[in-house]
């Protein structure tokens, strides 16, 4: 049995099981740190003067902040809970992320508590040229909802472990 | 940064929206970590990197994706919604080197009073065939529902780092 092999007998246990981290309470402060790091200098983003001028009334966060929100799932900070994808794996595969999908249906602005629910959907083996040798592709997807209810956003993955 | 807007009627098939051209830094692969708290030792450790079969640490694959985003929202402006993006990473970025975001308008189509632009997106890294690809699906206002652009100046730029 190789490595992959091995990981993939412990992944396709994952398949289909809902795991739904804490709530998150949407940080104004986090909310203008994401594009800050990006180096995106949008005013929208964060700056109240110029953002209040538009549709939206305020700053909003900008689409980027989505990767801030999947990682609730995968940090341990501030969680009682372990996400199952942080179990070691036989011996301990690196990851990689190989792509992903985002789907924004609504605003998100500060204050907003957004509820998460999370679901490893596939897990596959396949042979890698780059590497020469067989890894694990795990898709996985998240879905975003506000305080009121309404879809903000999904977020689909694949992860591939070296 | 002025404010500008673009419109549904503005755009043409086969259209080339304007490139960005970012530039990952060490620095900025650490603060993007510890932004998301994401600690993968892939993108820091060169050990851990070599490891697993690559030569150097590698750019974390949402933060290519995030220059993508911005490309799209520089170019769509405050009226303009990004509804969809695709992305797949087709060979690692490398710090300390150019990414270079491209998209191109593939459709256009109105659909329940909403007026879509679909387009084609890339980012390329030096040395490397295929970097990453995707596709992205913007909604833009027509220009009968244009609104007054915003006249306030941005506050100052001073607190950004010095980030491309």
């Amino acid at each position: 049995m190789t490595q992959a092999d091995a990981v993939l007998e412990v992944m396709k246990t994952w398949v289909g099981e809902e795991e739904t981290p804490p709530p998150y309470e949407v940080e104004k402060g986090m909310m203008m740190k994401m594009p800050w790091v990006v180096g995106d200098p949008n005013p929208l983003w964060r700056d109240e003067q110029y953002a209040r001028q538009t549709r939206y009334g305020g700053i909003i966060a900008a689409p980027c902040f989505v990767e801030f929100l999947r990682f609730r799932y995968y940090s341990t900070y501030g969680r009682t809970t372990t996400p199952v994808i942080r179990q070691d794996l036989p011996g301990r595969p690196a990851n990689v992320v190989g792509g992903e999908e985002v789907e924004y249906f609504r605003p998100i602005r500060p204050g907003d508590v957004i509820s998460i629910s999370c679901r490893t959907t596939d897990v596959k083996k396949r042979w890698s040229k780059g590497l020469n040798r067989d890894v694990v592709i795990q898709t996985h997807e998240q879905v975003f909802t506000n305080q009121f209810g309404e879809l903000v956003a999904t977020h689909k993955s694949t992860h591939i472990k070296t | 940064m002025e404010a500008t807007q673009v419109y549904w009627e503005d755009v043409e098939i086969a259209q080339e929206i304007p490139t960005l051209v970012k530039h990952p830094t060490k620095l900025q692969l650490l603060m993007w970590g510890g932004a998301v708290d994401d600690y993968n030792p892939m993108h820091a450790d060169h050990e851990v990197a070599t490891g697993a079969g690559y030569p150097a640490p590698i750019v974390f694959g949402p933060l290519i994706f995030a220059f993508l985003e911005q490309m799209l929202t520089d170019w769509m402006g405050i009226e303009g919604w990004l509804r969809k993006i695709t992305i797949r990473h087709h060979a690692p970025a490398y710090p300390e080197q150019d990414v270079i975001c491209k998209g191109w308008i593939t459709n256009k189509y109105v659909e329940d009073g909403e007026h879509y632009i679909e387009l084609q997106i890339q980012a390329d890294y030096p040395n490397v065939e295929k970097g990453t690809t995707g596709t992205a699906i913007v909604v833009l206002p027509p220009k009968a529902q244009a609104h007054p652009l915003p006249s306030a100046e941005p506050i100052s730029d001073c607190m950004w780092l010095r980030i491309r």
